[in-house]
């Protein structure tokens, strides 16, 4: 093999790609969305839109999503919709709500992938994707060496 | 290391073999023909050294992309649709065939499959999945079975001349062996899993042995029984013993539910098997089990298996056919003429396409998820329907099929015409 030569396994990674909205509402939302500390977009969600990130194969992976300065007086309906998200094409959201926290400031921690309070939805994958995916989808024993 | 063949690759070598009946080592559960499997003259007391070094020239092939001749079975499995032993190795190390490269790469044995490409195929890994043949000691003398997995049926060949010599000697007749057997379990690394299969296991006494030395070393806490019975017996003992255990798995060994079940898994009947099989199915449900049905369909049960997939459909039971039969050769399903195995086949899609409004289209692996049974059966049945269709005729095999019936009718005093009268002219033509 040449010396130069990528391994198959030396350029592999995995693609993140979101679907945001805002609610209807006059006033946008002011979000943060964020994957593994780098900050995709921050600022005022004015139109819907797409977003995606590449991440190392075997890389743990983390998502947030953050609604911040919300005036739920002035302005009760704003707030973000995560129309889809997925990894590798395995569709997260709308399927799989449920493995996403929401710490808000009312405590609101149904699974959703509406967010209308101030707060953080989340998804942690502390495992190389492939392995959380087998185990979430039911996919048996994942044995180890 | 290259990227191995996603199409040839398997990692079972990498943390599964099998002890024969005789206590001889393979290297894989699902392998039919045993002369063409890697054979060896250690035995079940000197496992590791064949896991770790005997095996290694099987890993090297896997790794470098090459065929395995002993692979066949797996091989024809998948071209007709069935889920093969190989593709469910592959998801126990997290490693799915449509997606391989990626999966490959993540799967938590990786480095062992790297470690190994260096080290010309050793491992130092241990076994953790285990299919253990107990011995032959069997009450049935199933017609498509052989001496060497039933002993009722060894004495009958024997007597009628169909075998020379009687099959060796049952490992675990040695208890010492078994004592030390236990012992080397006892000291494995994260054993995952043992399959006990038989003869019929539950009149194995080292079945209910092993069972309770392993719970005397708290084994049972953390490894998985699984094990086969043909429905005819029952042990308190045994079912006490396997409530112990953090998962069971259970393999219920029937091809249908009409009375050809009493010729061709002779001398069963099928009423008694039918209550012992309620019997299970209600404990292993009381006990959280999983329960399955094991099938192995022949030319005479195949036409009749829809009665176990609709029994399994409606209560929620797995079913499972591990391989499609491989010996007897005459006793295949494509043994039928064509036009037979049509028939069947439009039989089962007509089925299968009666329940179609709840049959995903997602190719399911995992046999064992509770919530996708209904999906396995309606796939499992649809592999059927596709081997009757486009396997190879083999039709030429009705005058050797005759020939054994013949023999073993002489013995048992019995005649398929009672059972399968349908097939009459096709059996008169071969010379019955």
């Amino acid at each position: 093999m040449h010396q130069n030569m990528n391994h198959f396994y030396d350029q592999q990674d995995i693609e993140i790609s979101l679907a945001l909205k805002p609610c209807e509402s006059k006033i946008k939302p002011i979000i943060v969305v964020r994957i593994n500390n780098h900050v995709l977009f921050e600022g005022v969600l004015e139109d819907a839109r797409t977003m995606s990130h590449r991440v190392d194969l075997m890389s743990n992976i983390s998502i947030s999503i953050g609604l911040m300065n919300k005036n739920y007086h002035n302005d009760p309906d704003s707030g973000v919709i995560i129309d889809s998200l997925e990894i590798d094409q395995f569709e997260l959201i709308p399927s799989w709500t449920q493995l996403f926290s929401y710490i808000n400031d009312h405590a609101n921690n149904s699974p959703t992938n509406h967010l209308g309070y101030n707060g953080t939805w989340s998804l942690n994958i502390i495992e190389p994707f492939y392995r959380w995916q087998h185990k979430i989808t039911g996919q048996g024993w994942l044995l180890e060496p | 290391m290259p990227l191995p063949n996603p199409k040839t690759f398997c990692p079972s070598p990498w943390f599964h073999m099998r002890i024969l009946p005789s206590g001889e080592l393979r290297y894989c559960r699902w392998i039919e023909d045993r002369k063409n499997s890697l054979t060896s003259t250690l035995t079940q007391d000197n496992f590791l050294e064949y896991f770790q070094k005997e095996m290694s020239h099987i890993r090297l092939k896997m790794l470098q992309g090459e065929t395995v001749s002993a692979c066949d079975q797996c091989h024809r499995m998948e071209e007709h649709g069935k889920i093969s032993g190989r593709e469910k190795q592959l998801l126990k190390v997290g490693i799915k065939v449509d997606n391989f490269k990626k999966t490959f790469v993540s799967s938590p044995f990786y480095n062992e499959f790297k470690a190994s490409s260096e080290q010309n195929g050793d491992t130092e890994l241990w076994p953790q999945d285990w299919q253990i043949d107990l011995g032959n000691y069997c009450n049935s003398a199933c017609v498509f079975c052989g001496p060497d997995s039933s002993s009722r049926l060894a004495v009958e060949f024997k007597k009628l001349g169909l075998i020379d010599k009687m099959p060796p000697r049952n490992w675990t007749d040695d208890e010492l062996a078994v004592d030390r057997f236990i012992e080397t379990l006892a000291q494995s690394k994260r054993l995952a899993y043992l399959h006990f299969l038989g003869g019929e296991t539950l009149i194995t006494p080292a079945f209910k042995k092993i069972l309770s030395k392993l719970v005397d070393r708290g084994l049972n806490k953390n490894i998985s029984i699984g094990f086969t019975t043909n429905l005819t017996v029952w042990d308190d003992e045994i079912t006490e013993l396997l409530k112990q255990y953090k998962e069971v798995n259970l393999g219920m060994s029937v091809e249908c539910f009409h009375h050809i079940n009493d010729y061709i898994r002779w001398p069963s009947k099928i009423d008694g098997v039918f209550m012992t099989m309620e019997r299970w199915i209600k404990i292993g449900k009381q006990q959280n089990w999983l329960i399955q049905f094991r099938i192995t369909p022949t030319l005479f049960t195949v036409a009749h298996i829809q009665t176990i997939y609709e029994y399994a459909y409606e209560n929620n039971v797995g079913v499972e056919s591990c391989n499609f039969l491989h010996n007897p050769s005459f006793m295949r399903m494509l043994v039928l003429p064509m036009d037979v195995r049509q028939n069947i086949a439009e039989k089962l899609q007509y089925w299968i396409n009666s329940k179609k409004s709840l049959f995903s289209k997602e190719r399911i692996i995992n046999t064992r998820n509770p919530n996708k049974v209904k999906d396995y059966i309606l796939q499992d049945a649809m592999s059927y329907v596709e081997y009757l269709q486009n396997g190879p005729d083999e039709s030429s095999s009705w005058p050797a099929l005759v020939s054994y019936l013949k023999k073993l009718e002489s013995s048992r005093g019995n005649t398929i015409l009672d059972y399968a009268p349908e097939y009459e002219s096709l059996l008169r033509s071969a010379g019955y």
